[in-house]
């Protein structure tokens, strides 16, 4: 069994705190398009 | 089903079953078996978690589900991507760290044995009757096409799912996991363009949206709170993330996928990537129900969708004067379509006509003599064998197929780790070689792809099949999730309070379930809120613990 590296940093965004932010906005964003969706074309 | 269709779906499942045990060879150690020696990349980890939860029910139901209720069941998954943070922060950790092959393994070294071996028996009872559902589902597909009974296409798709998962183990699982999602992404875009394509001339997309938005369907957010309606925004965060915390974080199903990773890091990037991919996945299988929805306002859709029920009620007295009530109110919607799609028609008269098509379909089934009829799941299947082209047919099947077989290669496959890891191993033979447990693990997987033969034969009668599935997990998963948060979040919760919880919360989830008519996603709420309670009051008030060595 491989050793597991702790301190490895995520691919993206520098620190996984920041990574937690980015998918939180993403999350965010695509329930904000959803409602516009919504409102623009469920009449 | 054409010679190009049987071509497609047979050549797809024999490169499944093939490639399967390609990559499965080697599994010869316990370890390589159920934790494919923790070596597996983000990438894999994550189209294996993405293809266990996207099963063969996921196309079939949901698309009829877009169909008949529109896109709200999309909140269902919008509390995900706050799970998946939770679990990349807080439990992959702790979970590699242990070193644990199961999540329940976890409960020991942080409790006790009991509460190891209650959490394993939920999983087993909840998982195992899961697992039948989910191969359920593709034998609608084959009863529709075939007409073979139910039994015959359970024990075929059981059989080639058991040949390479009882031969490679979760390498297996997870290798083919990735070729099946490149077929499910295939089959689904290839239904999405083709439901456009067959759209009548001069009605374009935007036309088609429109439609479908004056029928009600394109309806992805509903801001209204109430606690008895199972999709809106409030239900999708809240409810939807603590079922995706019960799922990811503690069912060993796709616990087990990210063990697999050969890193921490591995592990919560192959979940934050469901985070980002599992709502736009979603949105665009209900769109493809929506449109297929929009297409049967220009193509008369039959009266049922079931072919055995239509034959059936086709010979009440009843029915000539319900079809021709049912023809009249197409014609009227059709028309009123057609004057939306052309800028000068009222969502008004469309909904009339609308709600005079659904009475006419209500009064047809209530000729089936079955008061819970329920057809959503033949919806997406006759509008792919009627109407889609040679070959796209084929393709849009073995995504379906390629859906069931992820899902319960994954299933019975976690069931058999719990097993003999969390029951067998622990409680009935302590001593034994890594050669023996290997072998218990192949004919544990093999038990339990047997078993899902079987429970299979009961899924005919529950409505809308992804709907009964996360019914059946909620009434469990409240108790796993709870014992869970326990051992992760309160250093002071005892064994005695973790156990006495666990049955505290899974006794107020089954009365909410048979007393309330709540929707069963706040069931996932409710049932780690009284685990938690009653497990840190037991834990005050009970003397200490005695631990398990």
């Amino acid at each position: 069994m491989q050793p597991h590296r702790n301190d490895e940093r995520p691919p993206f965004f520098s620190t996984w705190s920041r990574l937690y932010a980015a998918v939180v906005l993403y999350l965010a964003a695509v329930i904000s398009l959803f409602h516009w969706f919504t409102v623009s074309l469920n009449q | 089903m054409r010679p190009l269709d049987w071509a497609v779906l047979v050549a797809s499942l024999l490169f499944i079953v093939l490639y399967g045990l390609w990559r499965g060879r080697g599994s010869n150690t316990t370890n390589a078996y159920l934790l494919a020696g923790r070596t597996m990349p983000w990438y894999a980890m994550a189209l294996s978690i993405m293809a266990t939860q996207a099963s063969a029910i996921t196309f079939i139901s949901t698309t009829g589900q877009s169909y008949v209720d529109g896109m709200r069941f999309v909140q269902f998954y919008f509390g995900l991507p706050l799970a998946m943070i939770l679990i990349s922060a807080v439990a992959v950790p702790l979970f590699h760290r242990s070193g644990v092959y199961t999540a329940y393994e976890y409960l020991e070294r942080r409790f006790d044995a009991r509460v190891r071996a209650l959490a394993s028996v939920i999983f087993l009872i909840q998982r195992g009757l899961a697992v039948g559902l989910a191969l359920y589902a593709p034998a609608v597909v084959l009863t529709v096409i075939l007409g073979w009974p139910d039994q015959l296409t359970t024990f075929l798709m059981g059989a080639l799912v058991i040949a390479y998962t009882v031969y490679g183990g979760i390498q297996a699982v997870t290798w083919t996991d990735v070729q099946q999602m490149a077929i499910m992404l295939a089959g689904l875009l290839a239904a999405l363009v083709t439901a456009l394509w067959l759209l009548p001339p001069g009605v374009s997309p935007l036309d088609a949206l429109r439609v479908a938005g004056a029928a009600g369907r394109l309806n992805p957010v509903v801001w209204t709170f109430n606690p008895d309606d199972r999709y809106n925004v409030w239900s999708g965060l809240i409810g939807g993330m603590f079922l995706a915390l019960a799922y990811f974080g503690c069912d060993q199903s796709q616990v087990q996928r990210y063990l697999t990773g050969k890193s921490i890091a591995h592990s919560r990037i192959s979940l934050l990537f469901n985070a980002v991919a599992k709502i736009p996945m979603q949105f665009l299988i209900l769109l493809t129900g929506a449109l297929v929805f929009v297409f049967y306002v220009y193509q008369r859709p039959p009266i049922l969708f079931e072919p055995s029920d239509l034959q059936r009620v086709t010979s009440s007295s009843e029915f000539p004067a319900v079809e021709q009530r049912y023809n009249q109110a197409f014609d009227r919607r059709r028309a009123a379509a057609l004057e939306i799609a052309e800028g000068r028609g009222s969502t008004g008269a469309f909904r009339a006509a609308q709600n005079e098509l659904d009475a006419a379909r209500r009064h047809a089934a209530r000729l089936t003599g079955n008061p819970s009829y329920n057809d959503t799941n033949y919806i997406f299947l006759t509008f792919v064998t009627r109407y889609l082209p040679a070959g796209v047919v084929g393709l849009v099947l073995a995504a379906i197929f390629a859906a069931a077989m992820s899902t319960i290669s994954a299933e019975i496959n976690s069931l058999a780790t719990v097993t003999v890891i969390d029951i067998y191993k622990r409680h009935l033979r302590k001593d034994g070689s890594d050669r023996h447990y290997l072998l218990i693990s192949q004919l544990a997987t093999a038990f339990w792809g047997l078993y899902a033969m079987v429970t299979a034969q009961y899924g005919r009668n529950l409505g809308s099949l992804i709907e009964a599935v996360n019914m059946v997990g909620s009434l469990f998963y409240g108790g796993l999730l709870g014992v869970f948060v326990l051992a992760f979040f309160f250093p002071r919760a005892t064994a005695a309070g973790a156990f006495y919880g666990v049955l505290a919360g899974e006794a107020a989830i089954f009365a909410a379930h048979f007393t309330t008519s709540i929707s069963f996603l706040w069931y996932n709420v409710i049932g780690p809120l009284v685990v938690v309670a009653a497990g840190l009051a037991v834990s005050y008030l009970a003397p200490a613990p005695k631990r398990t060595p």
